[in-house]
């Protein structure tokens, strides 16, 4: 594990510069035939965000980052990266951007060091650089040992990590990352979080999108939420977790928990109560006053409370809720 | 942690990055393959060549020598086998390897990290070519030394050595172009890989054959008659184990209208212009992969250069200053009784051209759509910078209909179909003239229609073809050309030889685009043809020709439909 010294001591703080807007997507849409598989996005991403990108399989997660990275070329919309038209000049974002693709995959028949080699070289840094260069990325990715290793012989969750060196060799200013935890071991994980937070700390923005919600909730500073090719919610983490109807109240009580039952069920604005062995849970469609007149209800009614918190939605849960959200309303469309 | 590699700075670039890369030392594609398929793998292939080459040479040498004691024929007899080794390497292997490479890679998608680096495309062409086949390059230098010493021991002239060499690495370049061409457009590895050794083989060995059949052209994509003109008079008959052509068709010089061409100077010519184009088929894969490989205005620049060669080595044989007109079929017959074929094999060139390049311009469906999509935001824009949101959706469909460009890769390969049609027609008469002009055949007069038939029925062929392919895609097509256009004919041989049937057959044959050129001829020799049979034919070919324009008309009625449908619901959407 790698100790990351002065971290703290960085000007930029995470959650982005709003002012430098690194990313930015209008109208953003790519067709497959018939099928739409990213509608409409519009996108805003400043330095030094770390965005997750969540959703569903064929949420249309992959076709957006190969838009952005210049793999697909949209049906139309506007990608402007580090203030370049994508489309204008895709050369002079190539030189700013890092890529990883899921099932990233490592050239069989070269070692570790080579395929680093070349894409140093692509890069145009100086050859007598290139070979420090090679070996501060694998050394950032714990893959030192194993430079003089073939692609052929990596193991899937090396394989991410050579990936993941080679997306870092040109120091790019925008990282767009598809699925990059996938095969890595849990130690590599938290390596790869460090790697990503130290990255946002000195302005880099990062685009990632994964399966593990959980993960992408510990390091992102905002999340886009996306489901057969719209982009749902998008904004800082907290917010849209808060926005989520799926934020609920806990209760826990040390007496009078058939009152508290009665009382949450005359309320107008308390939904699906449910009870467990923690105390009990609910919905709250009211604000935050609104809240803390309930509390007062229940002390009123002899109810003793231990507990009255709101709990945020955990990001599954914020996806889970949008993305039914959006079947009802397609349903009753 | 060394914190310095996470920081984020662009790397340094510059414009010298065009000469930094262009140069394939320094190029790192190139290193990178050097790395891969140079390593103690390649000492068997290399070992197996130097074994090879030592043994023929030497074989041949001192085997000669002992026998007929003279080591200049010695040397020169071994030539020749030492040669098609390096045949066999530069063409063969070498573009196959540049094939599954490129396929290999783009099924792995390494090729995608490649694509997102900041070379230009013209160093990943470059990279490509001059990478992948690497080891075939090694090969190649291996049996070098052993042909430099049959050269110089031989007494072969520079000049000739210089020449022959200077072909053959201009025609190995044009097949690793092609082989480039189908390992970025093919996706299955060994079905490319057999296309590309086909193809090779097919360009090499098969095509110069039909330059004796009335494509002179053909035989300089190749090396063959740069070894013929310059290497052969050195090389003694043993040595020469080809087909006995007729020394006519062989000359010291290449007459390309009425001037005069050395064969080596004509054939570079050749390959260089089709080198070109295929480079910048590659090129434009490289900058875009989603762009068409062709652009429609410079298959059309190139469709025409292709008639321009065509047409130049035709020349002595249209104008009637040579006897050897369709090579070793003209033998037994005078140029005047062979004129009337010299269109049709010519019109067999232009479509075989059109068809070509129309699959390679002709958008999909999705691309079609994808096109209007992008005029239709431009559309939306425009109204609203102007008058705010669209609301009429006659409005957008007019904006949508007028404005994609007739020359853009999504736009209908209409317009361009029809002029290929157009060139292909009036080059077709431009040919039948210079026969009448020049005698061979007389008897047809420029006012009767017998004089339009031919080029008229390459044009509606083409509009065809292009229409057929637009409307079903290139897989509906593929059966399309089998039911409609081979089926019939093979159906006409089949009552032939069942039935014995001879006058009712030539009505179902016609049902083939492929027939019709052919009874198109009639209007070219009807003063030969006995009364009855002209009849006959005359009738199966207007039948032939209203079913193929009948099918020609449905198609176009439909894709225009389904154009029209595709405007419409997208602008209907938008002025929602």
């Amino acid at each position: 594990m790698f100790a990351f010294s002065g971290l703290t001591a960085n000007s930029e703080p995470r959650g982005g510069d709003i002012n430098k807007l690194l990313i930015e997507t209008k109208d953003l849409r790519l067709d497959y035939g018939e099928l739409t598989a990213v509608n409409n996005v519009c996108l805003q991403i400043s330095a030094g965000e770390i965005y997750g990108l969540v959703g569903p399989n064929g949420a249309g997660k992959t076709s957006l980052l190969k838009m952005l990275a210049n793999l697909h070329t949209p049906t139309y919309g506007e990608i402007s990266i580090c203030g370049v038209d994508l489309s204008e000049n895709p050369r002079q974002v190539y030189q700013t951007i890092g890529y990883m693709p899921d099932l990233s995959p490592v050239a069989p028949e070269l070692k570790v060091w080579e395929f680093l080699h070349f894409f140093a070289a692509s890069y145009g840094i100086a050859a007598s650089k290139i070979r420090a260069r090679v070996d501060s990325c694998l050394e950032l990715v714990q893959m030192q040992e194993h430079r003089n290793v073939y692609g052929k012989e990596l193991s899937r969750g090396m394989m991410q990590r050579v990936v993941l060196a080679k997306t870092l060799i040109p120091k790019p200013r925008v990282l767009m990352l598809d699925e990059p935890a996938s095969g890595m071991d849990p130690l590599a994980r938290i390596n790869l979080k460090n790697i990503l937070l130290t990255l946002s700390d000195q302005g880099v923005t990062t685009i990632v999108s994964s399966h593990i919600l959980t993960e992408l909730a510990d390091m992102c500073t905002s999340v886009g939420i996306m489901d057969k090719g719209v982009l749902l919610k998008s904004g800082a983490i907290e917010a849209v977790l808060n926005e989520s109807s799926a934020s609920s109240i806990q209760l826990s009580v040390l007496s009078g928990q058939e009152t508290a039952l009665k009382l949450l069920a005359a309320s107008v604005n308390v939904i699906e109560v449910k009870q467990h062995s923690g105390g009990i849970s609910f919905n709250f469609s009211s604000d935050e006053a609104g809240l803390a007149e309930l509390l007062q209800a229940l002390i009123a009614a002899g109810v003793k409370v231990t507990g009255f918190y709101k709990k945020s939605a955990s990001m599954e849960e914020a996806l889970l809720g949008l993305v039914e959200n959006k079947q009802q309303l397609s349903g009753l469309e | 942690m060394n914190k310095s590699v996470l920081t984020a700075e662009p790397v340094e670039q510059g414009d010298s990055f065009f000469r930094l890369w262009i140069n394939s030392l320094n190029n790192p594609i190139v290193w990178k393959n050097y790395k891969s398929r140079m390593r103690i793998q390649a000492l068997f292939p290399c070992l197996l060549v130097f074994v090879l080459s030592a043994f023929m040479t030497l074989t041949i040498y001192y085997g000669v020598d002992r026998i007929e004691s003279n080591s200049i024929q010695a040397a020169r007899t071994a030539i020749l086998p030492l040669g098609i080794l390096q045949w066999i390497i530069m063409m063969l292997l070498a573009t196959s390897r540049i094939t599954s490479g490129i396929i290999h890679e783009r099924v792995s998608g390494t090729i995608d990290y490649t694509r997102l680096t900041p070379l230009s495309p013209l160093a990943k062409v470059v990279g490509y070519l001059f990478g992948l086949p690497i080891r075939e390059y090694a090969l190649f230098i291996i049996t070098m030394p052993f042909m430099l010493f049959l050269l110089i021991k031989g007494q072969i002239p520079f000049a000739v050595i210089f020449s022959v060499y200077l072909v053959f690495l201009s025609s190995a370049l044009l097949c690793h172009l092609i082989g480039t061409v189908f390992g970025l457009v093919l996706k299955q590895w060994r079905l490319s890989v057999a296309l590309t050794m086909g193809v090779v083989i097919i360009i090499n060995w098969v095509l110069p054959l039909f330059s004796y059949m009335g494509f002179p052209f053909l035989r300089y994509l190749t090396v063959r008659p740069v070894v013929v003109e310059q290497l052969f008079p050195y090389l003694s008959d043993n040595s020469i184990f080809v087909v006995d052509i007729p020394g006519n068709l062989f000359s010291s010089s290449v007459t390309f209208f009425d001037w005069n061409f050395s064969i080596t100077g004509f054939s570079l010519l050749v390959q260089c212009s089709i080198v070109f184009t295929l480079g910048l088929m590659v090129y434009r894969k490289w900058e875009d992969n989603f762009k068409h490989a062709l652009s429609k205005p410079y298959s059309l620049a190139f469709f025409i250069a292709l008639q321009f060669f065509c047409i130049g080595t035709m020349w002595p044989y249209l104008t009637l200053q040579s006897s050897s007109a369709l090579g070793m079929l003209s033998s037994g017959f005078s140029p005047e009784e062979l004129a009337f074929l010299l269109p049709m094999v010519y019109s067999i060139f232009i479509l075989l051209v059109a068809f070509c390049l129309l699959y390679v311009i002709t958008p999909t469906h999705d691309e079609y759509r994808e096109g209007l999509l992008r005029l239709q935001k431009l559309a939306n824009k425009r109204m609203i910078e102007s008058k705010g949101p669209a609301t009429e959706a006659n409005e957008n469909i007019n904006f949508v209909s007028r404005s994609l460009s007739v020359l853009g890769d999504y736009s209908s390969n209409a317009y361009s179909a029809g002029v290929f049609a157009l060139i292909a027609c009036v080059l077709l008469l431009f040919v039948q003239l210079l026969l009448i002009n020049s005698g061979a055949l007389e008897s047809v007069s420029i006012m009767s229609f017998d004089f339009f038939k031919l080029p008229l029925c390459v044009a509606l062929i083409i509009i065809y073809f292009a229409i057929a392919l637009e409307f079903l895609g290139i897989r509906k097509m593929a059966v399309l050309l089998l039911l409609g256009w081979v089926v019939p004919m093979l159906l006409a041989i089949f009552i032939a030889v069942a039935f014995a049937v001879e006058e009712q057959i030539l009505y179902v044959a016609a049902l083939s685009p492929i027939i019709i050129l052919f009874l198109s001829l009639q209007g070219l020799l009807d003063a030969g043809m006995d009364a009855n049979d002209f009849a006959v034919v005359s009738r199966a070919f207007y039948l032939g020709v209203g079913v193929t324009l009948l099918i020609t008309v449905a198609f176009a009625y439909r894709l225009a439909a389904l154009k029209r449908s595709m405007v419409e619901k997208i602008a209907l959407v938008y002025a929602k």
